[in-house]
């Protein structure tokens, strides 16, 4: 492909211009007079970031697998560009064929973080596309999210026509097959909206109405259209090994977040940490086999020709087979200027030994993510790692090298007291200890702790989704605390913006009426909010009040039991009893074992597979 | 085995920049399968250099690479590998087996030719010779420590002239002497009160030269010199 769709004007005048050009080593470039079906797929965010996620290149893979269909990639255009698009009314196209987007089937976007929610309506006004379904007519193209965040459409629902609840592999051919089916019989790109509503997994959200109560809770939610389902169930791929798996992934020009190969080792985590809302919406654990992960690492550097492989999942330390995969990719010649890189690993002696097997120790830092500070605190929130395991890891570690650890920290958990944060600084300055208790020809670097902290925030399907989150203030007073007794000469202490994590948490668990204020903040300028130089929380703050809303109804609020959440229509499989009695549980500090131990019946094994299945046999 | 390949770069890829460059032939090097030689040590490398940098945005007819290799390649079988996993807009044109005491392609650059197409400017032959006729070229440049210094150009002009629209020049390029044809445009727009805008214009790189006996192609190698 020799077009670009961008004058030489523009790409001299933006930074990092390949980000528009598209033409990647395996990028798929088809004919679009033969297919029936145009298909964008986007990542609301920068291109860097954007070719960096999995879920993408998988969807990319899987869609562009059809004949008739040809699948692009659109990234949000990066501020620069973006000005000059707004100025010269260029509209948004898409990197393969850089053609507009405007006259596609589909836009199909990925969600990944909430934060993300103004550039989905920045893409598709520079796309020249009328931001609310409603407006748009049979020239433009249909509009459809999944990935995360859709487990809460809500706040969203005026802007897209229908959401994919689950795993594009299950259901995106069918989905594409009725569309194909419907537009050849001469069916119009609304009334596809009615076929699309009978396939599971799919939720067109203008086939539902609610109602409110006074005081701004749900009183009902119910569909207005005879096909709709009133309850949503997600879709997901039940066979991991046979799945159809990106073996030639489109190899990027410009240094990406994640510059490697990815082998995906299984979805789903057992761990069932209470915070987590990917341990839940995933379940159950579903592993890859071993055998197809050799030859898929093989056959992808042989394709790209990446000289890292990296091992994805929401816990590698819990892959069946990780020492014998490790082993292997060490091991294989057809490896041999290939390193691996092992993220989500528990701290355990084993995992020490294999990291120091495979990582230039000089280089890396180790990553502890004990989330909290105290024994109680990690109770309630159900990580089940103590201090003696994350002492001796760390005590491990540096005899095996490592001078520098990273740790991440929540503040503001459920029951959290100022105990609880206090023990944070208090774990940093024992790791310190422990780290002088090692002779003195081992400590001859300097030790370099870096402790972070982010702020909790309550999602959907998780056990604490009736939680009132901490407010602003409560949370920047919690990271004083621990500033004021942070032991400065060892350790370095890092605390996330408490007015993001607010919105961040007024989005994740929003109802339809937090449109209206999206819309506003987008009109008054918000972009890149999940960037913290673009976010400005003035905007946000404007549009609650501007709208007579209290954002403090959305994440501060405490729901109780009876509440219709807005979210409940929604089935991941997982009870919303087991959810409310892990609550219980928390409460009173009581931990619940994981999936690996013992099953806990939450409701996952209707899925029929498995680890609810393979631990019994 | 030591070999010096000669490659262009056209199309869209012409806006990835050298680092990216880099990143991308080392990729392509595996991907192709050839016996290329890594750097010892903790963080083995593969062992290729590049002759010149080309700025993001400038096409080329003829880059130079110098790639060491583990054993002994046909060159043309090598180039055929090559070429068939290159990304787009890349294509090996020839090679040449070079001796391990030849000087390095990036040590041995010392000119290169460009032709720049005016797109949306006026230059006159009137203009070339007036500049030509001065004595210095003076501009102010930043050095490598950020310091402003007064900067002769003209004696790295080589030669410059128009042809259809297409400026032609051939400047000194290099680590003993380096100038860039932008500076050369810039300074002859100041000389006519003139604002020199990058859009305006469309850079080609031609050739790069070293020298032997005069100005020769890189390519143009001896054995065992």
């Amino acid at each position: 492909m020799d077009k670009l769709f961008l004058e030489d004007r523009v790409l001299l005048q933006v930074e990092k211009p390949a980000r528009y050009i598209g033409n990647e080593v395996n990028a798929i470039y088809k004919n679009k007079e033969e297919v029936a079906i145009r298909f964008a797929l986007c990542f609301p965010d920068v291109y860097d970031i954007g070719m960096s996620h999995l879920g993408l290149s998988i969807l990319y893979n899987l869609l562009n697998q059809r004949d008739d269909l040809w699948c692009e990639r659109v990234f949000s255009p990066w501020v620069d560009l973006d000005r000059i698009m707004e100025e010269e009314n260029i509209p948004l196209f898409a990197l393969e064929s850089q053609e507009p987007i405007k006259t596609f089937d589909f836009i199909g976007i990925t969600i990944q973080y909430e934060m993300c929610y103004t550039n989905i309506l920045r893409i598709l006004d520079l796309a020249q596309i009328p931001l609310l379904s409603k407006d748009r007519t049979e020239d433009h193209p249909l509009v459809c999210a999944g990935g995360p965040c859709v487990y809460n459409p809500e706040p969203i629902s005026d802007f897209i026509d229908f959401f994919y609840i689950g795993e594009g592999e299950v259901q995106l051919d069918a989905l594409m097959d009725a569309y194909k089916h419907h537009r050849e019989n001469g069916g119009t790109k609304k009334a596809f909206l009615e076929i699309a509503a009978t396939i599971e997994g799919i939720y067109v959200p203008s086939f539902y109405n609610v109602s409110y109560y006074e005081d701004g809770t749900i009183e009902r939610f119910v569909p207005n259209h005879p096909k709709a389902k009133p309850q949503v169930k997600k879709v997901i791929m039940m066979d991991m090994t046979q799945s159809r798996y990106p073996m030639k992934p489109i190899v990027p020009y410009i240094q990406t977040v994640h510059d490697r190969v990815v082998l995906e080792l299984f979805r789903g985590c057992a761990r069932g940490c209470r915070f987590c809302q990917a341990g839940i919406i995933y379940r159950p654990v579903r592993e890859k086999d071993l055998e197809i992960l050799k030859e898929q690492a093989i056959e992808i550097v042989k394709n790209t020709g990446h000289d890292e492989i990296s091992l994805i999942s929401l816990s590698s330390s819990d892959y069946s087979q990780l020492n014998a995969l490790a082993s292997y990719l060490i091991e294989a010649p057809e490896l041999a200027h290939v390193n691996l890189s092992l993220p989500s690993l528990r701290i355990d002696d084993f995992s020490i030994e294999l990291m120091r097997k495979v990582q230039d120790v000089r280089k890396s830092s180790l990553t502890f993510a004990p989330e909290a500070g105290s024994q109680r605190m990690r109770d309630v929130i159900n990580k089940n790692i103590s201090e003696e395991d994350i002492l001796q890891g760390a005590y491990e570690a540096f005899m095996g090298g490592w001078n520098r650890v990273k740790m991440y920290f929540m503040l503001g958990l459920p029951t959290e007291t100022e105990e609880d944060v206090l023990a944070i600084p208090k774990l940093g300055q024992d790791i310190v200890n422990k780290w002088f208790t090692m002779p003195g020809d081992m400590r001859k670097q300097r030790l370099q702790i870096v402790l972070s902290t982010s702020f909790f925030i309550p999602k959907p399907f998780t056990p604490f989704q009736w939680m009132g989150q901490a407010s602003s203030d409560t949370f920047l007073e919690k990271a004083k605390l621990i500033n004021k007794n942070i032991n400065k000469k060892n350790i370095k202490y890092n605390s996330h913006d408490a007015d993001t994590s607010r919105i961040e948490g007024v989005l994740a668990r929003g109802d339809r009426k937090l449109n209206e204020v999206i819309l506003k903040v987008y009109q008054k300028g918000a972009r890149y909010d999940a960037w913290s130089e673009h976010f400005n929380v003035t905007l946000w703050n404007e549009a609650f009040d501007e709208l007579n809303m209290d954002s403090g109804f959305y994440n501060e609020r405490r729901r109780e039991l009876e509440e219709i959440l807005p979210w409940d229509f929604i089935d991941t499989g997982v009870k919303k009893s087991f959810l409310y009695d892990e609550f219980l549980l928390a409460k009173e500090g009581k931990t619940t074992v994981n999936c690996m131990e013992g099953c806990t019946n939450c409701g996952a094994m209707c899925f029929e597979g498995g680890i609810c299945y393979a631990r019994k046999t | 085995m030591l070999v010096r390949l000669k490659f262009k770069k056209e199309g869209p890829i012409r806006f990835v920049g050298h680092l990216d460059m880099m990143r991308t032939f080392q990729k392509m090097f595996t991907r192709a399968g050839i016996p290329i030689a890594y750097s010892e040590g903790f963080n083995p490398h593969q062992i290729f250099s590049f002759a010149s940098a080309l700025a993001v945005g400038v096409s080329s007819e003829s880059e130079y690479m110098d790639v060491k290799l583990t054993e002994d390649v046909a060159i043309n079988v090598l180039i055929e590998a090559i070429n068939l996993k290159a990304p787009e807009g890349i294509f090996f044109l020839d090679g040449v087996e070079i001796d391990n005491k030849e000087t390095s392609a990036m040590a041995s650059v010392v000119a290169a030719t460009y032709r720049i197409e005016v797109l949306n400017s006026i230059i006159t032959e009137d203009m070339l010779s007036a500049m030509m006729s001065q004595e210095t070229l003076i501009i102010r440049k930043k050095n490598k420590k950020g310091k402003i210094n007064d900067f002769d150009l003209r004696p790295g002009i080589i030669n410059i002239l128009l042809k259809d629209k297409h400026l032609i020049m051939t400047i000194a390029n290099g680590s003993h002497f380096n100038i860039k044809p932008e500076m050369v445009l810039e300074k002859l727009l100041a000389l006519n009160d003139l604002n020199y805008v990058r859009c305006d214009y469309r850079f080609h790189r031609v050739e790069i030269y070293h020298d032997h006996n005069g100005l020769r192609p890189l390519l143009e190698v001896k054995l065992g010199l």
